[in-house]
């Protein structure tokens, strides 16, 4: 999640001052308020774990759930590793050294995180397959029949890993980046002076002191990792997220589809324990405010070379080659984008897309603005619930929404029945409020942090400046926060838009009956082996999501700490 | 003359933390009065409640005899006519230094303004920088057009944070010259914060010194400087030094040498009669450093020590620690030890500045003499200061 590498880059500077705080008042109230429906999901997974179900919980433990817990760990260790050595390296190469290319790199490496990974997944299973067109080359080239011939197979452990490491390494990338920007000058130049050389330099001052932002880049990768539902469905490979899909939606077993929640949850807690602790240590990392132009290493020839490749095979894997072969199967035999059916489609997209944002954003601009103006503690702890959600993946938010919900419906009909003598119906179970909430729950912490961040621009004595300066609240906000912050707002409104538009796993458990966004629209058509056709949807849920992210990540590239 | 603030029986407290006590002062229209005292006295949030952006628990503010908060009243901060020049300046990063300067600036009554932008510009000498965005301007151009912005709505007050803190010490004392012209020649009402002696009373007509969130002394710098009330007063403006002593007949003797009670002026001497009546001898005797006045007895010898000097007036030994050039004066870090002290641990180390010419024929006397003039006080006991006014 984009939001997240904002948040870690951008760390907001709110510190309390020594006047008077508030600890309550209607404006925390509703804070507060707003904060708990958030924190619904966990709860009620939470609440699962005192539920008897049918009965199937036993019955997972004995048979899936250790394939599960096997499944995401082979898949983590993997992940965790590419995108390490492929997030740190580029990292360094583009901040220390000077090569072909470098200045394009620097901003492109970010764009895989456009591509959503199952679209990634959809478009190497029809190019790489054996009816694929590279396997159809193979064997007209080399006249050899179908399994004659050794060739990896793309729907593996192996293949699911691969295409993770491709879109997932630029969260490691972005972090690692910065911290290397930060601490460079300072603490490399000493280290040159005492006889390193530039790859003794990496080893021992460079990755010591990046350790704590590359750690957070890895679990945010992680987090990513095991929320994913697209990607390990179409490869058939049994993770948590799949098996509560299926718990939930074969089994029809909402309380054990929950109680396998909370067994995830206790693995992402462990993640959110580990970043959280990473970044806490990050922030005495900085010795020094001064920074000068980094004097980098030029390379040239082979080394050159090297450089170059290093940094094409990512963007290549994660971005271009998906790109291009998408590209390939619309033109080949995709389906007609103006067709009245896509039209539908796309307008559903948009809008859930658009609501999630608009409301993501004002929401988000309501309980910064509540915990800074109250100066309550209070306040500051709900956001923080606010932005739990993070972490969470769509499919255990989803199953955690639908207890509450379904509770509510069942009381609402319970009260209307005995009051007014007629049930009304599921009013929020597979209603577009629960969709939007789910998306709330799952990006909020992407807009507040952004939102917070760009309010953490605008100093208390800014606020009060215009106060003494003759202008009352109101046309203080609107001439000196608006303005400042009209930026930040744009860019939390983008993300989460982007970020609505590719979810699938909280859409598909949670959509109204007979309501088809474009992720579903392709992951319907990719289930059902028409990945060529599958390209249409995914080519457009990209090109929503790739110009945002060129226009920040330019924009991310503009910004260098101390200059 | 008018007043123009006044604070009357001022406090503030939340959680059980008092901040700020019982605070009580006024300013005449036109003067620069400076809130002085040490970090977290109090002194920023006397400008926050006088502008209005904190509420004070109890109290009066009266800002040109208009009553701005009191019982039953409670002016907004953006009608109270203010200007408040921040410690980080606060300039929007958003505006050009023209909309900056602009922003306070009602355009409906912009006529009715005494001077207009350029005349703004001109005064804080900032006419070529007009356009320019903030961040481009240095520390001590953005504190100019904060200061410009400050006054341009021509405000009945003004209040500055600490306004020269982040500067380097050249463009501190030339800023402070500068502001302290523009405020005069403008006979603006000022409060400004600092917990810089040296700048409160370069800037001040009136100095209010401050702790734990209470009045300490007030008055004019020459006042506070050597007339201080307590010794807290003494010692944040400068070094003092303190010696033990007692009242024996006519004379106050102590370890730098006798003082005669007839030298005192009547009052003191009375109340020092009157503690020797008591029995209790026992007082300290306060002087800056500077008053220390060292003089060569032709029959004394200098005592060669660590290529040092060091000599006894017959009750303690002078040392000459240390002598550390600090441009037109010299410190001379001078030891003092009881004679017959068997450890020869020092009672008081002294930094006395001396003028470079006197270096050469620097050493230590035989016999030391403070000026019964320049001796600052004399505390009797704990908390009772008296004053010694000079001969």
């Amino acid at each position: 999640m984009v939001g997240s590498v904002v948040k870690a880059m951008v760390q907001s500077r709110f510190s309390f001052s020594r006047y008077p705080k508030k600890t309550f008042s209607w404006l925390t109230t509703l804070s507060i308020f707003f904060a708990i429906i958030l924190a619904t999901p966990i709860l009620g997974i939470v609440f699962s774990l005192f539920q008897e179900g049918q009965g199937n919980w036993p019955h997972l433990v004995d048979t899936v759930l250790p394939r599960y817990i096997g499944n995401s760990l082979i898949l983590m260790l993997g992940v965790g590793t590419g995108v390490a050595v492929i997030g740190v390296g580029s990292a360094w190469l583009v901040v220390m050294c000077n090569f072909t290319g470098k200045r394009f790199f620097e901003w492109a490496l970010i764009l895989p995180l456009a591509v959503p990974a199952y679209v990634v997944a959809y478009a190497y299973t029809d190019v790489l397959q054996s009816s694929g067109p590279v396997q159809q080359m193979i064997r007209n080239l080399t006249g050899l029949g179908f399994g004659e011939y050794w060739f990896p197979n793309i729907r593996s452990m192996g293949g699911a890993i691969t295409i993770f490491i491709a879109v997932l390494y630029p969260y490691v990338y972005l972090l690692t980046r910065v911290a290397f920007l930060e601490q460079s000058v300072c603490a490399l130049e000493v280290s040159r002076t005492l006889g390193r050389s530039p790859l003794g330099n990496f080893r021992s001052v460079a990755l010591p002191l990046a350790r704590p932002a590359i750690v957070v880049g890895i679990i945010l990768a992680l987090m990513e990792t095991l929320a994913d539902f697209g990607t390990v469905f179409h490869f058939g490979i049994q993770t948590f997220t799949t098996g509560i899909y299926r718990t939930w939606a074969s089994m029809g077993d909402r309380i054990a589809a929950a109680q396998l929640s909370s067994l995830l949850l206790t693995f992402i807690f462990l993640l959110v324990f580990i970043e959280r602790y990473s970044r806490k240590k990050a922030r005495y990392f900085q010795t020094t405010t001064r920074y000068t132009i980094l004097k980098r290493y030029q390379l040239t020839k082979w080394k050159n070379f090297c450089a170059v490749i290093f940094c094409s095979i990512p963007l290549t894997l994660g971005f271009l080659a998906p790109i291009i072969m998408l590209f390939y199967m619309h033109m080949s035999a995709g389906h007609d984008l103006s067709n009245p059916r896509y039209i539908v489609m796309i307008k559903n997209s948009i809008t859930l897309a658009t609501t999630a944002a608009l409301v993501a954003v004002v929401l988000s601009v309501f309980l910064a603005y509540v915990a800074r103006v109250q100066r309550s503690w209070l306040a500051q702890v709900g956001n923080k619930i606010a932005a739990m959600g993070y972490a969470i993946p769509g499919t255990m938010i989803a199953v955690g929404i639908l207890y509450p919900v379904a509770y509510i419906d069942q009381l609402i009909n319970q009260l209307a029945k005995q009051f007014f003598g007629f049930s009304p119906g599921q009013l929020f179970t597979g209603s577009i409020t629960a969709l939007i909430l789910a998306y709330l729950v799952r990006f909020m912490a992407v807009s507040l942090n952004t939102v917070e961040s760009s309010l953490g621009k605008i100093t208390r004595n800014m606020e009060d400046a215009s106060r003494t300066l003759g202008q009352a609240k109101l046309r203080t906000v609107l001439k000196v926060h608006t303005p400042i912050m009209s930026g930040g707002l744009l860019t939390a409104g983008l993300i989460v838009f982007v970020d609505v538009m590719k979810e699938l796993p909280a859409t598909l458990i949670m959509r109204p009956f007979n309501f088809d966004t474009l992720a579903i629209q392709a992951y319907n058509l990719a289930k059902d082996e028409r990945l060529t056709q599958a390209a249409t949807p995914s080519l457009v849920i990209v090109a929503v999501g790739v110009l945002p992210l060129i226009f920040l990540s330019r924009k991310i590239m503009q910004s260098r700490t101390g200059t | 003359m008018a007043s123009g603030i006044t604070l009357e029986n001022i406090s503030f407290h939340f959680d059980q933390h008092i901040i700020i006590d019982e605070v009580s002062f006024s300013v005449d229209q036109g003067d620069i009065v400076c809130l002085l005292g040490p970090s977290g006295c109090g002194k920023t949030t006397i400008l926050r409640l006088l502008s209005g952006l904190e509420n004070p628990n109890k109290g009066r503010v009266l800002l040109n005899d208009r009553e701005v908060f009191g019982q039953g009243v409670n002016i907004p901060t953006e009608k109270r006519r203010i200007g408040f020049l921040f410690q980080d300046y606060a300039l929007f990063p958003h505006l050009d230094v023209r909309q900056n300067i602009e922003f306070g600036v009602n355009p409906r009554t912009r006529q009715d303004l005494p001077h207009d932008l350029d005349d703004m510009l001109k005064m804080v000498d900032m006419v070529d920088y007009v356009n320019a965005m903030p961040h481009t301007l240095s520390g001590g151009q953005q504190q100019r057009i904060a200061l410009a912005r400050a006054l341009a709505p021509n405000p009945e007050v003004l209040l500055l944070d600490e306004p020269f803190s982040g500067l380097d010490t050249a463009l501190r004392v030339h800023l402070r010259q500068s502001t302290h012209k523009i405020l005069k020649k403008n006979q603006v009402t000022t409060i400004m914060v600092t917990h810089d002696p040296e700048e409160a009373m370069f800037m001040a007509d009136k100095i209010v010194l401050m702790q734990h969130g209470r009045v300490v002394q007030m008055g004019s710098p020459r006042e506070l400087y050597l007339q201080p009330k307590t010794l807290f007063c003494a010692d944040f403006f400068a070094d003092t030094c303190a010696f033990r002593a007692k009242v024996v007949e006519d004379k106050i003797v102590s370890i730098i040498g006798d003082f005669l009670l007839e030298d005192l002026t009547t009052s003191i001497a009375n109340r020092l009669n009157k503690k020797k009546g008591t029995g209790d001898s026992a007082l300290q005797l306060f002087f800056r450093p500077e008053s220390l006045m060292i003089t060569i007895e032709s029959e004394s010898q200098a005592k060669i020590d660590s290529g040092l000097q060091s000599v006894n007036n017959g009750k303690a030994i002078f040392k000459i620690n240390d002598v550390h050039f600090i441009g037109e004066k010299q410190q001379v870090d001078i030891m003092l030890m009881h004679r017959d002290s068997a450890d020869a641990s020092a009672i008081e180390t002294l930094h006395s500045p001396v003028d470079q010419d006197s270096l050469l024929t620097l050493a230590i006397s035989a016999k030391t003499k403070v000026d019964i003039g320049s001796l600052i006080s004399i505390s009797a006991s704990a908390g009772d200061i008296l004053w010694l006014e000079a001969l």
